[in-house]
């Protein structure tokens, strides 16, 4: 490929094999357990550009459109999807030169940020200004500000900083069709930034980025409380999350994982594997010696032993809620400050933990799904059982909402890609039966944007219309995070008499018809009143809303069905959060005729 | 080499790269540790090319910054050394001749000469020693031949003091048992809005630029075989600093960051000044 031209914008450009080599992959599991077991790896990208300037990435874009190439973005590579990968005949964008973090404005609290910085670097860079973004993924120090954006992120103190959607207040994005300012910097009526947040480089480069911010916590209250069993603990972060008190930390541990992440320190040299024979050891006798060989038997003889899970619990600068959460943990057994220090010490400990599987010739991974209060014991059990039947399998709840929460697994498995493919074949199947979103905040990527385009189902058509418009060539990251067509979902129930249609009183929620003026009569008499007030009708207000009107703690809207103008029906948006993809809800609202909205409630007691 | 120690960091997900000054300097995949340990493993495997290896070796500083933060000990400081040492291009060193008399010998490895500055602050002869390899600092990764090396240099400089003004050279000092002496410990640098504390070599009093990365980029054998990366590193200090002035003791490093638009200061600076 002639790379004259890029040449001449001045930016650095390669073509030399080990740089190209870098980019052939991001941290998709399945990539590394290829290159561990069979020494196979993903095609490089033909070019690589590092481009610092607006301009420049437009040139990229214009270069990869006249040659025929497509463009990959690429941050930190930290994906754990395969949503930056190289291809061939492909041009790879690294944003990493955006790298500039601005002063902090105390007074909208705010901060702008290039895409290209690494989440370790804008978090030391903040503190030492006494800020924080609150947004600390495990990946801190691999991962960059616009991989942030790509997949829709969310931090381990998520639960009171929101996730990465609720801190992302405006960005610039370089499209094929131009350079656009979003969200708090978009100049026009319409808002790109959801469809664009989350679109995994499908639409374009995003180069920096306005971020929320909140001041640097002088105390962090940690505290481990050990509960007989999950249902009872997670009942326990239910209820704190139901009582407004928005903890920093809310964690909770399965038996299993409660044995492996309290016992397992990486200093030591022990790994995963290790600890898991030692788990296994006592009642399996020679079968310690293969733990990963028969999943099901260990999943079973590992669910059969006695074990407390630990609820940690974590409050950042707020005394007077970490006292009201107290008697919502009476009846879990305080462990003192210990397993929270250890948590807070260690809390990046897992992705070291992972490697010396892979040397070992195994493989591990995660898996993060979300649902509704209501439903998130189905989910559990539904997804463990699928992954437990081709791996040894343990799962901790995290990302806590007022409406539901994220489960994320854990898994070690022993097999090649079969075993591996089967695993999660089954695994995205379970969650869609069980009503769960396959996605809580690692994105789809290669691995699963055939199950999230399955969730959006007939809302792919609004994918389609916004890559249309921003990136007509389909030059930008083909295939992701949705694949290359419609994957047809269920068809939404037909609906009853509203307009309350139902009420999920464990999530604080409610299914309403949002054009009827008579929705809060009718909560009324239920005994509950929506959470998200408007001043005006519901769906009016909901359609005007803008980034900045609403955060992690005044969540307005859960779930949408809506009717398209050709009589295709769609639900989108799973409480309590889907990364699904872009968030098409707000595209939905303003294009379709609603029939539904899930918003949240609250009793009027 | 053991393969297994390359697939450790192989198969990372690059949980060092935000300490590693070659990785944050340069902006690249290609220079995270992670990338460096599997050009490495790539040679091994044969699927790229010893030459090709020892580049990939060769972006590492050896500032040591990744082990320190590497929950599994990884010492990928030593494998890469050992990686540039197995297949590395056959490096000879000139041994210069000393200079003048004097107990004392200034190892002078830059454009500057200072052994009559440092004489008159002394009050007694300086002999001088060229050097444009820093004594052959890259032997170090060939240990075996660095043994001969140091021999020859034992006997050129014996019973002498060796004054060294930058970490290779102080490095090889060290390794080859020379009696040494650095010369920002004779001769601090003026005063600075911040301090650079060099990945090798003595450090100085002051408030070190606050995110800094340990390397400036001029380690060896580093800056050598890759210039243009090693400039790059420069130059993000340079940006970091925003026209703020830095204070060094090495002279390595601040020939480096000077040429990417440091205002800097070094202890060669401050002799030659006070006797200017």
């Amino acid at each position: 490929m002639d790379v004259d031209a890029l040449v001449r914008t001045g930016m650095r450009v390669s073509q030399a094999p080990l740089e190209r080599d870098a980019y052939r992959r991001d941290l998709w599991p399945r990539d590394t357990l290829r290159l561990a077991r069979d020494r196979t790896r993903p095609p490089s990208p033909d070019v690589v550009v590092w481009p610092c300037t607006e301009g420049q990435v437009a040139a990229a874009l214009g270069w990869a459109h006249d040659v025929g190439a497509v463009v990959v973005p690429y941050g930190g590579g930290s994906g754990v999807c395969g949503g930056a990968a190289g291809r061939p005949r492909s041009i790879v964008v690294d944003t990493k030169r955006f790298d500039r973090i601005g002063p902090v404005d105390p007074v909208a609290r705010t901060v702008e940020v290039g895409a290209g910085v690494l989440g370790a670097h804008l978090e030391s860079a903040l503190a030492r200004q006494g800020w924080t973004t609150g947004h600390s993924p495990s990946s801190i120090m691999c991962s960059t500000v616009g991989g942030y954006v790509a997949a829709r992120s969310a931090g381990q103190f998520s639960s009171r900083y929101g996730t990465f959607d609720d801190i992302l207040l405006g960005a610039e994005v370089v499209t094929p069709s131009g350079t656009k300012a979003l969200g708090e910097w978009a100049t026009g009526d319409e808002d790109l930034l959801p469809l664009v947040s989350g679109s995994e480089g499908g639409l374009g480069v995003v180069t920096r980025t306005l971020l929320r911010v909140a001041p640097l916590p002088a105390r962090r209250w940690l505290r481990g409380y050990a509960f007989p069993d999950v249902l009872e603990a997670e009942d326990a972060m239910r209820r704190i999350m139901q009582a407004d008190l928005w903890p920093s930390v809310l964690r909770l541990y399965d038996p299993i994982d409660t044995r492996i992440a309290h016992r397992t320190r990486v200093s030591e040299g022990a790994s995963v594997l290790s600890r898991l024979r030692d788990l296994v050891a006592p009642i399996s006798g020679a079968l310690s010696a293969l733990p990963l060989a028969l999943p099901e038997l260990v999943n079973r003889l590992a669910d059969s032993l006695p074990g407390e899970c630990v609820l940690i619990v974590g409050f950042d600068d707020d005394d007077a809620a970490a006292e009201r959460a107290l008697p919502l943990l009476a009846r879990g057994r305080d462990l003192g400050a210990g397993p929270g220090e250890h948590w807070y010490a260690h809390r990046h400990d897992v992705s070291y933990k992972l490697i010396p599987i892979f040397v070992q010739g195994h493989f591990a991974d995660t898996m993060e799904v979300a649902s509704s209060w209501a439903n998130l014991e189905r989910l559990h059990i539904a997804v463990r059982d699928a992954i437990g039947r081709h791996a040894f399998v343990m799962a901790h709840l995290s990302h806590a909402y007022r409406e539901g929460c994220s489960i994320y697994f854990s898994f070690v498995g022993r097999g090649t890609t079969d075993v591996y493919d089967a695993a999660w074949r089954d695994a995205l199947d379970a969650v869609r039966v069980a009503g769960g979103t396959v996605t809580h905040h690692h994105g789809a990527g290669q691995l699963k944007r055939d199950a999230a385009a399955r969730e959006i189902g007939a809302a792919f058509r609004l994918w389609s219309a916004a890559k249309a418009r921003l990136d007509p060539g389909a030059i930008m990251n083909p295939g992701m995070p949705f694949g290359d067509r419609e994957q047809r979902g269920e068809e939404p129930p037909v609906l009853g008499e509203g307009p309350v249609f139902a009420i999920d009183r464990t999530s604080l929620l409610a299914s309403v018809d949002p054009s009827s003026p008579a929705i809060d009569g009718a909560l009324a008499a239920e005994g509950y009143r929506l959470r998200y007030r408007p001043d005006r009708p519901l769906l009016a207000s909901l359609r005007s809303l803008r980034r900045r009107d609403h955060d992690v703690r005044t969540t307005p809207l859960y779930g949408v069905q809506a009717r398209f103008p050709d009589g295709l029906r769609v639900r989108l948006g799973h409480a309590p959060r889907s990364a699904c993809g872009p968030d098409l809800r707000w595209e939905l609202l303003r294009t379709a005729a609603i029939e539904m909205v899930e918003v949240a409630i609250e009793p009027v007691s | 080499m053991k393969r297994a120690d390359f697939e450790t960091c192989a198969y990372c997900p690059k949980l060092c790269r935000h300490v590693c000054p070659v990785a944050v300097g340069t902006a690249r995949e290609s220079t995270t540790p992670t990338a460096m340990m599997t050009g490495a493993l790539l040679a091994l495997d044969g699927i790229v090319t010893p030459a090709e290896g020892y580049a990939s070796a060769a972006l590492c500083t050896s500032c040591g910054a990744c082990t320190e933060v590497c929950l599994l000990d990884q010492p990928v400081r030593d494998l890469l050394a050992e990686a540039r040492g197995a297949w590395g291009p056959r490096v000879e060193s000139l041994l210069g001749t000393v200079e003048g008399t004097g107990t004392w010998v200034a190892v002078e490895c830059d454009e500057r000469r200072w052994s009559e500055a440092l004489a008159k602050k002394r009050g007694g002869a300086v002999a001088r020693f060229r050097t444009t390899d820093h004594l052959g600092a890259r032997l170090l990764d060939h240990p075996a031949r660095f043994a001969t090396h140091a021999s020859a240099l034992r006997d050129r400089l014996a019973g002498r003091t060796v004054i060294v003004s930058c970490h290779a050279c102080e490095r090889v000092a060290r390794e080859a048992g020379l009696v040494h002496e650095h010369l920002s410990k004779l001769q601090p640098p003026e005063s600075a809005d911040w301090v650079h504390q060099p990945c090798h070599g003595p450090r100085i009093d002051g408030a070190p630029l606050p995110g800094a990365t340990a390397c400036c980029g001029a380690a060896e054998p580093f800056a050598s075989v890759h210039p243009e990366a090693a400039a790059e590193v420069a130059r993000w200090w340079e940006r970091a600093l925003a026209g703020a002035s830095l204070a060094t003791p090495d002279t390595r490093c601040g020939v480096a960051l000077r040429k990417a638009g440091v205002a800097l200061r070094d202890p060669v600076d401050a002799l030659l000044a006070s006797f200017a």
